[in-house]
């Protein structure tokens, strides 16, 4: 597999393997192979590939982040198929991981205009966002059969189809998490792995899960709002931008949170019971 | 709402890392676990005859037959340092070299010698000592890809596997370069994910360019000369 990804790399002079360079390898929880490549030391390419699955709806997914946020995202470079193996390439970026304690008293430079590019972004082309009522009906009858179909019932009500139908549609990230932000070298902000990019529209959506990983759950989100008696700054600003009442936004975060799970579903059991003691105790909080 | 790449398992993922090394037409491979997972990574080779045997039957093959493979597994059949009771490493590698076709490869995982994790056992430490008076002895990347070497074997590399080889997530570098940027990028990358001991002492260790110290096996491959 190796080699004809390497060959790929040369032949479509996405990069130059003729004299020396470092890879290391690493693997997705869905078993897709990525690699980053560098030459003396500095980093130069990211390569993700596979000899089972079809790349082509995340590359299609990367370049419309790389339009639409090209500030914040990596450059896309292209993406292949040859002798049966999918490559996607962008260039890589040299980043360091964003401390959460630090975040809520001084977010991240370059956040404000995610979530001020976001009305205006539009999703990658070929793919159409999850309309609101199919995505309730689809998440019924997941978790009916999946555990959670209480709480499910609770925040799906028509009264919630009605409020986000009345917001404008926008292509979210859709893993939105700390995890994926890093700061490169200039203290710019990187955002990473765009591969759910536009599968939901739901303004809101990236902001609660971001403010949920930040937080570091959702007991401590709800603690920290309690004692500080409402939404962060730049929380507030997000939803300005994104012309999203605070009042809909806070009612709304157990079903962003239920959205996220149904999105996850084909997670490892670790991921999906820690997510599901998430959205309980959101559950148990904001239930009326 | 489609999930584009569903979940796999631990050794799912293994059985990728054993793929990665391209071998040729018609990828018939010839498997020789040793510790576990090992056995069942032939179970995700795809096309390809899939033929199992012991390490000792592996040595009888190489005396009868050769050049009938297109790929030697050997998941865990290394040993850093093989009793008495064992076989040794020089011996099982140059009968993998003699199976292969030309153009093949010889790709597998084993402990690491070095590790951290094993280092903390005073136990291993007289054996650790031994290993500098042992030929077969195969502590890390750079021994194996010499023991690779003097099999007959070229481009061979050795990389450290994150976090451990049952539910691997990826193969470091073990050039000592590479290894020491490696791994200062990934803690830069993961500083949230520790506590603040934990980060600066992986730090410290890596800084002086013993990250791979915290990993305990490492995986291989190698290709025959055509």
């Amino acid at each position: 597999m190796l080699t004809t990804v390497l060959d790929m790399l040369a032949s479509r002079g996405w990069f130059d393997t003729s004299t020396p360079f470092e890879k290391s390898i690493h693997l997705t929880q869905g078993a897709c192979l990525w690699m980053l490549l560098s030459r003396g030391g500095v980093l130069h390419t990211y390569v993700k590939f596979s000899d089972c699955f079809d790349l082509s709806g995340e590359a299609a997914r990367c370049e419309a982040a790389a339009r639409c946020y090209p500030g914040l995202v990596p450059a896309h470079v292209g993406h292949g198929r040859d002798r049966g193996i999918d490559l996607l390439v962008a260039r890589a970026a040299e980043t360091t991981g964003i401390v959460p304690e630090r975040f809520f008293d001084s977010p991240p430079p370059g956040l404000a205009s995610y979530f001020a590019a976001l009305p205006t972004a539009t999703g990658p082309q070929g793919v159409e966002p999850f309309k609101h009522r199919a995505l309730f009906e689809a998440m019924s009858a997941y978790f009916a059969e999946h555990g959670l179909a209480q709480i499910a019932r609770r925040w799906m009500l028509d009264e919630a189809l009605v409020t986000i139908e009345g917001l404008a549609a926008m292509p979210q990230h859709g893993d939105l998490v700390l995890n994926n932000l890093g700061l490169a070298t200039d203290g710019a902000l990187v955002i990473f792995d765009w591969e759910d990019f536009g599968t939901v529209s739901l303004p809101g959506f990236d902001l609660l899960t971001l403010e949920l990983s930040v937080s570091g759950g959702a007991e401590r989100w709800l603690a920290r709002r309690a004692q500080e008696g409402g939404c962060p700054s730049w929380v507030v600003q997000a939803c300005a931008a994104m012309s999203l009442p605070l009042t809909d936004y806070h009612r709304l975060a157990p079903l962003y949170a239920l959205v996220f799970r149904y999105m996850k579903r084909n997670y490892g059991p670790e991921v999906r019971a820690r997510m599901d003691r998430e959205i309980s105790a959101l559950d148990r909080a904001m239930a009326p | 709402m489609d999930v584009p790449y569903p979940y796999a398992d631990g050794l799912s993922r293994l059985q990728l890392l054993y793929r990665l090394p391209t071998a040729p037409s018609p990828r018939r491979l010839l498997l020789v676990p040793g510790r576990d997972p090992g056995g069942d990574v032939g179970a995700g080779w795809g096309t390809g005859e899939v033929t199992s045997v012991s390490p000792t039957e592996l040595l009888r093959m190489a005396t009868t037959r050769s050049s009938d493979f297109d790929a030697v597994a050997l998941p865990g059949t290394l040993e850093p340092l093989p009793s008495r009771a064992q076989l040794a490493n020089g011996e099982l590698l140059a009968a993998a070299a003699e199976l292969l076709a030309p153009d093949g490869v010889v790709v597998g995982h084993m402990a690491h010698g070095r590790a951290l994790r094993r280092l903390a056992r005073p136990s291993q430490w007289i054996g650790l000592a031994a290993a500098a008076f042992v030929a077969d002895a195969i502590l890390g990347p750079v021994e194996v890809c010499g023991a690779l070497e003097r099999a007959g074997l070229h481009t061979a590399e050795g990389f450290y596997v994150q976090p451990q080889v049952d539910s691997p997530m990826g193969l470091a570098p073990s050039d000592p370069q590479a290894a020491r940027r490696h791994f200062l990028r990934d803690l830069r990358s993961t500083s949230h994910t520790r506590g603040v001991a934990g980060h600066y002492l992986r730090w410290a260790v890596a800084r002086v360019g013993w990250g791979g110290s915290f990993q305990s096996q490492i995986f291989f491959w190698a290709r025959k000369p055509c």
